[in-house]
């Protein structure tokens, strides 16, 4: 694997995209709406609660199966809006950067749970034990669901190696199925450095594949 | 990897067969650095698909009102945001450092003004027989005596008024 090649432009492609129009983010009914959110106006806010919570919903519960935990962070989502949308600066969409702090937030309670889980993991109750036995039952359906929990686990690991921007990118491709040209749309980003971007994480996340298989080995 | 596959990485994970160049398929038949590479990015980029949630999920009825109570608890508790704030922070970051400079403007300078001051007494007191320090007590001497006689001067000229009223 070549380190410059990331480092290079994709000149062939380059020369094959047309010259698309680029979205203006500022002058759309979107932007209205934000900049009346920024003014402090809450029936806009509760137009844009309504308008994307189903989608924030949606993003949390892929990432961490668990409606509570979606309830929770969804709230923690939209209070962030609602604090952050003035240094909104409509450069992408504004489900683009609603999408960024979803994901960032989903990573933020990973995190604090992973402390917590070392700190309390002597809290396990008799009934925990007892849930997670008729759980087991419930979903008695062979390796299949194992194997599905334990790939989620070890592409949420390898996702967070990359950085914030990396992440929702890559995202926002493979998971929400948005294409290079979509992409380049929502974020102000032109194709090429969506496609050097989108290049750079993948090789990331191979070497982090890599790394964590080397270190598996080694136990 | 090489460029017919990087150019066309994307097109070929998206599965949009018409888009890829002849170029890619020749090279990966021809490359076996490209072709494992290739499948390793296909197989994250597989248990990426992992996250798709399957369906769109709504929240339960009263989110919104939910969302606002933790807004509201946390404005309560933001103090802290305001002078956090990125255009307050600056400024309150700017007059600290002027403080900062005007405090260390201020200390170097008495310190530097300090010994001259202390150095003073000590010089007079252990060369007092020096000739020119007894002129200069002398001349003290006659400046005091002066101004006693316009401190009299000057009761004499207030019992004047006082007597000249009654």
């Amino acid at each position: 694997m070549s380190g410059l090649a990331g480092a290079l432009p994709f000149p062939a492609s380059g020369a094959r995209t047309k010259a698309k129009a680029r979205v203006d983010h500022r002058n759309s009914e979107e932007a209205a709406l934000v900049r009346r959110v920024q003014a402090r106006d809450e029936i806009a806010f509760r137009e844009i609660v309504e308008r994307y919570q189903a989608k924030v919903f949606s993003i949390i519960y892929g990432i961490l199966r668990n409606h509570n935990d979606a309830e929770d962070i969804a709230q923690q989502v939209f209070s962030k809006i609602y604090f952050s949308i003035q240094n909104f600066d409509f450069r992408s969409s504004l489900l683009t950067w609603i999408y960024k702090i979803t994901v960032n937030e989903c990573y933020d309670y990973l995190r604090k749970k992973r402390v917590r889980k070392l700190v309390y993991e002597s809290d396990f109750t008799e009934e925990d034990a007892q849930r997670m036995q008729n759980t087991e039952a419930a979903t008695d359906q062979g390796p299949a669901v194992d194997t599905q929990l334990a790939r989620r686990d070890l592409v949420l690991k390898l996702l967070s190696k990359l950085s914030a921007e990396d992440r929702s990118l890559l995202m926002l491709k493979e998971v929400e199925g948005h294409s290079v040209e979509e992409l380049s749309q929502m974020t102000g980003m032109n194709e090429n450095t969506i496609k050097v971007k989108l290049f750079r994480a993948r090789q990331k996340l191979v070497k982090a594949a890599q790394r964590l298989n080397r270190g598996a080995g080694k136990l | 990897m090489h460029e017919p596959i990087r150019d066309n990485l994307e097109e070929y994970l998206r599965g949009s067969a018409s888009k890829i160049s002849q170029d890619f398929h020749a090279h990966l038949q021809a490359c076996e650095d490209c072709a494992g590479e290739l499948r390793e990015i296909e197989a994250q980029a597989e248990m990426l698909h992992a996250l798709r949630p399957g369906k769109e999920i709504e929240p339960s009825a009263g989110f919104y009102a939910r969302v606002m109570d933790r807004i509201e608890a946390q404005g309560r508790a933001s103090i802290w945001s305001v002078l956090l704030e990125p255009a307050f922070g600056r400024r309150l970051a700017v007059a600290c450092a002027t403080l900062v400079v005007l405090l260390g403007t201020y200390f170097v300078a008495t310190e530097l003004s300090e010994p001259i001051v202390a150095v003073a007494p000590t010089v007079a007191t252990t060369i007092p027989a020096s000739p020119d320090l007894g002129a200069r007590s002398s001349e003290g001497q006659a400046a005091g005596r002066d101004s006693m006689q316009q401190q009299r001067q000057r009761d004499a000229v207030l019992v004047n008024l006082a007597s000249f009223h009654e």
